[in-house]
């Protein structure tokens, strides 16, 4: 063992405990959701909504890539090197240019994606991806499997399982394919021409102090270490790394005669030119985005809620990278990743799947487990006071008006009683609402056993609004003496 | 401490010790005079749950007039809300582990426990501490939450409720202890004993779609639990069956057995304040389908204070 097999086999162990390690967190096997905090993605928009730690983690990450090149690419990022594992036995890649042009292009949908709309990240960051990957493939066929095996073998739970259109699962299914399709012919394809955190880390380093480059003399020109690369930056040809792209996946420490290692250095091409151009270009864009995310309202179905802590369904779509962590962690499995509930740009973000399930009261799941922001934590004591939706009674629908026989499970469900019944013609109890309780957990509506169609159901608030809390004296009946 | 000191202590403890003894002598000489004859309904109070089921189930003969040697028990508490305890929705954990432990004791094989939720299943078992105390004894908690446990059976002499999926555990237990708890509900008024057996079926809502009170009378006599412990400890007296807040819960610390499912109903609607006649299901169970007295007057009653 030398140290670049050492150096090569501890970058692949560490790289692939996180990749292990993030794909059970995603499905909930370990409890470790802070973890998802450190991601690239998720630390800048907590440090956007003044996160103090996420200012030192970001800091981090920054020092880090300056210091020793994209160590976050390296092994930190679990869906660089699940393609990593993809292109494990593949070859006979050759080096490729990558314009500029995309990486500030890139880094500019970073940046706009931050401000304005997270919707391109749901496609391009790839700590999401990787939590799609899990929530929306492997969580759901292992679960499939799972309550199809429970009615063969005795000792098998049924297990609670949240809806997916089918729909989302072919539009992810394609794109997943597509990136890994490539990847056969440019390697690390997604990290080399699609990845936004990628092309920040690229500029970032440009300078970067410690840097892999070769050794004119020990190189023999066998083209192996050129043939290998994923990330398709060693130009053999001229001896030159383009080490602004380099993932430090270490595959080039191959080299039988070890002409390539790490050497410090502070030459770099200059770019600086070509970055100012292409900005002005990018500020015009940023100004017509606006009218081009103008398409939030097309739906004209009731509207689902936005789960409570994200504030409105705005806040919800600038801070949500989609990644799917509240959905699988929901206990109630009341949370489905949208499709077209909030419009095109929202899609894959957590909405509420009434009447499929309800939010439990005394739960706040979501917001803590959330790496962004875009669900705030939230006491359950806060939780209480947030109303995302509002109650609606559809009388003419209700077993107790139409059928005049007794029901009541709405009231019976409703934890703020909202939803409280009165005397109705003698003899029944009907149903009534106080709005003005309503947390909007769509508890009501997923018991109603009207039929067709419920009588009761939760329309979800844009932004959400403010409970009031049911204030009543403490019950204070005694028993003094037995009543019979 | 000094040698005296000691020895006075000692002294103390081994009082204090012989008079609990003393007591227990107090107590079989007590149920003694009882046994001859059963009552039909036990009220009890001011106790903690263990001490009151222990008393009060002397008067109705001890528990080894229920549980017969190697049989199997079913305890269905109501676990309907995942809620604590401490909000009064769902049966106190204590009282649970208690009779389970009793059944043990009088040589029960299997003690099950099971209540198919209102909420999610998994979250109840576990937030009303149920899921703990059947741990702690030996019970079985059985799972609820699919269609491969129930099994469809015909009611007899059904009108709104002619056929049901009940659970496996329901059908094959020897011994049915209905142990729900006493609380106020939005459409019903009153869910005691007779409500508490719609936890054992899938759909729920069919009963809510035909009428309620009907379908409650109509599985009444389905199976007749064999003994009915209401727990009365925490007591929602109003906003019930979930109940809003902690303020909702009134401490009555009361128990009521009775092995006439209708007789215990009642009981625990007086509690409430309602009539048990104005209760739809309480009525329909006595009158129509004969399975027992609402008439607390006609009954036998034996009512302690501690």
């Amino acid at each position: 063992m030398n140290r670049y097999k050492i150096l090569s086999l501890i970058r692949f162990i560490l790289g692939f405990t996180f990749l292990c390690l993030y794909g059970l967190i995603f499905v909930g096997v370990i409890q470790l959701t802070p973890l998802a905090k450190i991601q690239f993605i998720p630390a800048i928009f907590n440090l956007k909504n003044a996160v103090l730690l996420s200012f030192f983690i970001v800091f981090g990450h920054l020092i880090l890539t300056v210091v020793f090149g994209r160590i976050y690419c390296s092994f930190l990022c679990p869906f660089g090197f699940l393609q990593d594992l993809i292109v494990l036995w593949r070859r006979n890649f050759s080096y490729r240019k990558v314009s500029w042009f995309l990486t500030i292009f890139l880094a500019f949908v970073f940046v706009i994606s931050i401000f304005y709309s997270t919707f391109l990240f749901g496609f391009l960051d790839p700590y999401s991806l990787y939590g799609k990957f899990w929530s929306l493939i492997i969580k759901p066929a292992f679960l499939i499997v799972n309550n199809g095996l429970h009615f063969l073998l005795p000792f098998i739970q049924n297990l609670r399982i949240y809806e997916l259109s089918l729909w989302l699962i072919f539009v992810f299914l394609l794109y997943f394919s597509f990136i890994f399709s490539f990847s056969f012919f440019l390697g690390r394809f997604f990290c080399n021409f699609l990845c936004p955190v990628s092309a920040v880390l690229r500029v970032f380093s440009l300078k970067t102090i410690v840097r892999l480059s070769i050794d004119n003399t020990k190189c023999i020109r066998c083209m192996k270490c050129e043939k290998e690369c994923p990330a398709l930056c060693i130009d053999l040809k001229n001896q030159y790394i383009d080490f602004s792209r380099c993932l430090l996946c270490l595959r080039c420490f191959n080299c039988p005669t070890h002409a390539i290692d790490f050497r410090t250095s502070l030459k770099t091409k200059n770019s600086k030119k070509e970055f100012f151009n292409l900005s002005k270009g990018f500020i015009l864009f940023l100004l017509a985005r606006n009218k081009l995310f103008a398409f939030n309202d097309y739906r004209k179905l009731r509207r689902l809620p936005s789960p409570p802590g994200s504030i409105s369904l705005e806040h919800l779509k600038k801070n949500c990278v989609s990644c799917l962590l509240c959905v699988s962690h929901c206990p109630s499995k009341v949370l489905k990743p949208s499709f077209d509930e909030y419009g095109i740009d929202g899609i894959f973000m957590p909405v509420m799947n009434y009447p499929k399930s309800f939010c439990i009261y005394e739960c706040n799941v979501c917001g803590s487990v959330c790496p962004t922001g875009a669900i705030k934590p939230i006491s359950i004591e806060e939780k209480s006071k947030i109303q995302i939706g509002r109650v609606k009674l559809v009388k003419e629908k209700c077993i107790v008006y139409r059928d005049k026989v007794d029901c009541g499970a709405c009231s019976e469900v409703c934890p703020t009683k909202a939803v409280f019944m009165v005397e109705y013609e003698g003899r029944l109890f009907a149903p009534e609402t106080e709005t003005n309780y309503c947390v909007g957990c769509g508890a009501c509506e997923n018991v109603c056993p009207a039929l067709p169609e419920k009588a009761i159901y939760v329309e979800g608030h844009k932004i959400h609004n403010k409970a009031i809390i049911r204030k009543e004296k403490k019950s204070t009946e005694k028993l003094e003496d037995f009543p019979f | 401490m000094n040698r005296r000191e000691f020895f006075r202590r000692s002294f103390k403890y081994l009082l204090g010790a012989a008079s609990g003894f003393l007591l227990k002598d107090f107590n079989i000489l007590f149920s003694k005079e009882v046994e001859d004859k059963p009552f039909d309904l036990v009220a009890i109070r001011n106790g903690e749950v263990e001490i009151m089921f222990d008393e009060a189930i002397t008067y109705l003969g001890g528990i080894n007039r229920f549980v017969r040697k190697d049989s199997n028990v079913l305890i269905k508490p109501n676990i309907g809300f995942a809620l604590p305890p401490e909000r009064g929705a769902t049966t106190n954990p204590a009282l649970v582990a208690h009779i389970a432990k009793r059944c043990f004791e009088a040589g029960a094989k299997k003690v099950y426990i099971f209540d198919n939720s209102v909420e999610f299943g998994d979250l109840c078992y576990r937030n009303s501490r149920i899921e703990e105390a059947a741990k702690r004894v030996g019970a079985t908690l059985v799972p609820g939450g699919s269609t491969k446990y129930f099994q469809n059976v015909k009611i007899p002499k059904a009108k709104s409720l002619k056929e049901a999926m009940v659970h496996e555990v329901f059908l094959e237990a020897d011994v049915l202890i209905n142990v729900p708890i006493l609380k106020t509900h939005s459409s019903t008024r009153a869910t005691i004993g007779l409500k508490n057996n719609m936890g054992v079926v899938w759909d729920r809502y069919f009963w809510h779609r035909n009428d309620l009170h009907q379908c409650i009378a109509d599985f009444s006599v389905f199976r007749k639990p064999e003994l009915t412990v209401v727990d009365a400890y925490r007591v929602l007296t109003r906003n019930g069956p979930r109940g809003v807040s902690m303020e909702d819960v009134s401490v009555m610390k009361t128990m009521i057995l009775s092995p006439d499912p209708v007789a215990a109903d009642a009981a625990g609607a007086r509690i409430l304040g309602f009539n048990p006649e104005e209760i739809g299901y309480i009525r329909i169970a006595s009158r129509e389908k004969q399975l027992g007295e609402y008439d607390l007057s006609k009954l036998n009653i034996k009512r302690i204070a501690l």
